[in-house]
C-alpha cells in the first residue's frame, strides 16, 4: 500500500470492498494479473481486512429496547393526530367556503332574529344570568367526567386517568384512520364555521341601529360575566364557585412528593381545566339538569350555544398549547441532562409536573427527576418521584430503567458523580444535541 | 406493540425509508422493525466507536430516542442508515470530547479499577464466537484484545471510517456525509486506517496468522 503513481492504485480500496463499477472492476482485475506492485497491495488490504474481521459483532443489549419501543409508540400517536397531509385541489377550499356560507346564513338569522327581539327586562335578564351558569356547569361537565371525583392523592393529581384525560390526540386509539380523519376534518369545518359566525354575529351587531345596539348591549352585559367570551372563554370566569374553592384548597396527598400539590397543578394549568386537573368536575358541584327556564328567543339560545361551543375552542385550544409548552420544557430538559447541567434539568422538569403534565410527558418529567436526583446523589430526593414513576408507569421502559438504576444507586459511579459534578460542570463545555451543536467534529445530521 | 395504522408492511420487502415513513404515519410497528434491524449494527458500531459497553449502550439508546424525536422531520432523501449513523457518529464524537475532558486514559486503564461495565474495552464483551473449534477459540481469545487495541490506536477519524466500512458496510460516499467530509478524504482516511492496522497487527505480532484465510466482515 504504498504511495505511488500507479493508475489502478488509487482504485484499489474500492475494488477490494466491492464499490467499483463492473466495468473498472474488470479492468483492475486484469491489471492485477500482470501487475506484482498492485496485486501486493490489494494483498495487504485483504490482510488488514481479514485480520480485522476476527473482532466478533456483539449482541445489542435489550435493556431499554421496552422504553425505547413504548417511547416510539407515544410518539407514533402524536404523528398520527398530527396535521393530516395536505388535500388536493376542492378539499383545502372546503372549510372555508363552509365558512363563509354559514357566516352568511348565521348573520341574516341573527339580524332577523334581533329585529324581532322583545324588550329584555330586568328580571329577565336576571333570569337568563341563573340559567348561563349551569349551562356553562353542564358544559363544562361534558368535557369532565360524569362521576363525582374522589379526594384526590397528590398522584392523581399530576396525572389523570389517562384514558379519560389525554390529549384529545390520543382518542384516535378506537378510531379507524381514515373514519377518524374525516371526522376530524368535519369537526374543524364545523368549528370554523361556528367561529366566524360568532366573529360575524358581533361584527353585525355592531351595525344596527342604535336601538337594537342598546338592546344587545344590555343583553350582553348580562351575560358576559357568566361567559367570559371575549376574554378567553372557558377560564376560570366559568368555573362553579365550589370549583375555585376546590383547587385553592391544598388536597389531602398535596404534601407527598415535593410540595406538587392540588392547588400548584390546578391553578398552574390556570385555564386548562380539562389537561392540568383531574378531568373530573368537583365533586359538590351538582350534576346540573337541563335548564327548564323558556327560551325566549333565538338569539338566547344561539348565546347560550356559544357560549358552550366557544368554551369548548378554547379548551381545546389551550390543551394543545399547554402541550407544546410543556414538549418544549422537556426539550430543554433533556438538553440539560445531556450536559449534565442536573439542577436545570430538576427545575425545567418539576415545571413541567407543575403544570400538570399527563401520560408520556408526565413519565418523562417523573424519570427526568428520579434520574437527575440519583446523578446528583441525592437519593432521598429522587425516591419518591421513582417510586411515583415505577407505580403509575409500572410497565413503562422508563420504569424498568429507574428500576435498576435504584438497585445500582449506591455503587461507586453515583459516588463519583457526585464528587465530580462541581469540577465537571466548570469545566466541560455544555452538550448540546448533535445535530445542534456546530463544534469541531461535529457533522450536523442531515436535514432530510 | 401495536401499530396505528391497518396497512401493515412486511418486514423483509420493506426499505429502511418505506419504515420510516410509515412510523411518521403513526405505525409504531414499522419503527419496531427498524430497530429490530439496525440496532445491531448500530450497537457495534458504537461500541467499537466507543470502546466502552456501557458507554455504548447509553449511547445507542440514546441514538435511537433520537431517532424518534426527529423522525417528524425526516424525509427520504437519502438512506435511512446515513441518517441513523449521522446521529450516532455524532453522539459518539460528543461523548469522547466529554470524556476526554474527564480522564485522558479512559481506554488503556486497567479493568478492575472501573464499575461494572464502565471499564471494559469492546473485545472483552464480545462472545467468544459458538460453533467454533477448542483451537480456534483459544485462538481468538488471545488474539481478540490485540485486535481491539490495534482498533483503537487508530486516530478517531480514522476508526470510524474504518469501522462503518468494514464492520458496517456503509459505501465510501454515504460514510462522506455521516463524517462530513469530501469521499476523498474519506478514501484516503481509509487507506491511513488500512495502513495504520496493518502496521500495528504486525507490531503485536498477528499479522502473518490472521491473513491465512482471507475472510472478511463486511462489503
Amino acid at each position: 500500500m504504498n504511495a505511488g503513481a500507479h493508475q489502478y492504485e488509487d482504485k484499489l480500496l474500492e475494488f477490494a470492498y466491492g464499490e467499483l463499477p463492473a466495468p473498472e472492476a474488470k479492468a483492475v482485475e486484469a491489471h492485477l494479473k500482470s501487475c506484482a506492485r498492485c496485486s501486493e497491495a490489494l494483498g495487504s488490504i485483504r490482510g488488514v481486512r481479514s485480520a480485522m474481521s476476527q473482532l466478533p459483532a456483539a449482541p445489542a443489549p435489550e435493556a431499554g429496547l421496552e422504553s425505547l419501543l413504548a417511547y416510539a409508540e407515544q410518539a407514533a400517536r402524536r404523528h398520527a393526530a398530527g396535521p393530516a397531509p395536505a388535500g388536493g385541489g376542492w378539499r383545502k377550499w372546503l372549510a372555508p367556503l363552509a365558512g363563509v356560507a354559514a357566516l352568511v346564513v348565521v348573520g341574516v338569522v341573527a339580524y332577523q332574529a334581533d329585529k324581532e327581539l322583545p324588550e329584555i327586562t330586568p328580571t329577565k335578564a336576571a333570569k337568563e344570568v341563573g340559567v348561563l351558569p349551569e349551562r356553562m356547569a353542564r358544559s363544562e361537565q361534558t368535557y369532565g367526567q360524569a362521576e363525582p371525583a374522589p379526594p384526590l392523592a397528590a398522584e392523581e393529581t399530576w396525572a389523570p386517568a389517562q384514558a379519560a384525560a389525554a390529549p384529545p390526540v390520543n382518542a384516535k386509539d378506537d378510531e379507524v384512520d381514515a373514519v377518524g380523519d374525516l371526522r376530524r376534518g368535519l369537526t374543524a369545518a364545523k368549528r370554523s364555521e361556528r367561529q366566524k359566525a360568532y366573529r360575524t354575529d358581533n361584527a353585525l351587531n355592531t351595525l344596527q341601529a342604535p336601538e337594537a345596539k342598546q338592546k344587545l348591549a344590555k343583553r350582553k352585559a348580562a351575560a358576559k360575566p357568566s361567559f367570559g367570551l371575549d376574554d378567553g372563554v372557558g377560564r376560570d370566569t366559568g368555573r362553579a364557585p365550589a370549583d375555585q374553592e376546590r383547587a385553592q384548597a391544598p388536597s389531602k396527598g398535596s404534601l407527598a412528593l415535593g410540595g406538587f400539590s392540588t392547588k400548584q397543578s390546578t391553578s398552574a394549568g390556570e385555564g386548562f381545566g380539562l389537561s392540568s386537573g383531574v378531568g373530573t368536575p368537583p365533586s359538590s358541584m351538582p350534576a346540573a339538569p337541563r335548564p327548564s327556564a323558556p327560551s325566549s328567543s333565538v338569539a338566547e339560545t344561539r348565546a347560550a350555544e356559544r357560549a358552550e361551543t366557544g368554551s369548548s375552542y378554547d379548551r381545546e385550544d389551550q390543551s394543545k398549547q399547554l402541550a407544546v409548552e410543556l414538549e418544549s420544557l422537556l426539550s430543554r430538559a433533556r438538553k440539560a441532562q445531556a450536559s449534565r447541567d442536573y439542577q436545570n434539568e430538576i427545575l425545567l422538569a418539576q415545571e413541567v409536573m407543575k403544570r400538570g403534565a399527563t401520560g408520556y410527558q408526565q413519565m418523562e418529567a417523573l424519570r427526568m427527576l428520579c434520574e437527575a436526583f440519583l446523578d446528583l446523589g441525592d437519593e432521598a430526593r429522587a425516591t419518591p418521584y421513582c417510586e411515583v414513576l415505577m407505580k403509575r408507569f409500572p410497565s413503562s421502559g422508563a420504569a424498568k430503567l429507574v428500576r435498576n438504576r435504584m438497585t445500582r444507586a449506591s455503587d461507586k459511579k453515583s459516588i463519583q458523580r457526585k464528587v465530580e459534578l462541581p469540577s465537571e460542570k466548570d469545566q466541560a463545555p455544555a452538550q448540546a444535541a448533535p445535530e445542534e451543536v456546530e463544534g469541531k467534529g461535529h457533522q450536523a445530521v442531515p436535514a432530510y | 406493540m401495536s401499530g396505528e395504522t391497518g396497512g401493515w408492511l412486511a418486514p423483509e420487502t420493506t426499505t429502511d425509508e418505506q419504515l420510516m415513513l410509515a412510523f411518521q404515519s403513526g405505525d409504531a410497528r414499522a419503527f419496531e422493525t427498524l430497530v429490530r434491524r439496525h440496532r445491531g449494527p448500530v450497537f457495534n458500531f458504537i461500541l467499537r466507536f466507543a470502546g466502552q459497553r456501557q458507554r455504548a449502550e447509553d449511547l445507542l439508546q440514546e441514538t435511537w430516542l433520537k431517532v424518534v424525536r426527529g423522525a417528524g422531520e425526516y424525509e427520504p432523501k437519502a438512506r435511512f442508515t446515513t441518517w441513523v449513523y449521522t446521529i450516532a457518529r455524532n453522539l459518539c464524537v460528543d461523548s469522547a470530547r466529554k470524556e476526554s475532558y474527564r480522564q485522558a486514559d479512559s481506554l488503556d486503564a486497567p479493568v478492575g479499577g472501573a464499575p461494572e461495565g464502565e471499564g471494559r474495552l469492546l473485545g472483552e464483551s464480545l462472545p467468544d464466537g459458538g460453533g467454533i473449534g477448542p483451537e480456534r477459540g483459544a485462538y481468538n481469545a488471545r488474539v481478540r484484545p490485540l485486535l481491539e487495541r490495534a482498533l483503537m490506536s487508530l486516530p478517531e477519524e480514522q476508526r470510524e471510517v474504518f469501522i462503518l466500512r468494514e464492520y458496517n458496510g456503509i459505501a465510501f460516499k454515504d460514510i462522506a456525509q455521516v463524517t462530513g467530509v469530501p469521499e476523498n478524504t474519506v478514501k484516503s482516511r481509509m487507506r491511513y486506517a488500512l495502513e495504520g492496522l496493518r502496521r500495528r497487527l504486525a507490531e503485536l505480532g498477528v499479522e502473518g496468522d490472521l491473513a491465512e484465510d482471507g475472510r472478511t466482515v463486511a462489503g
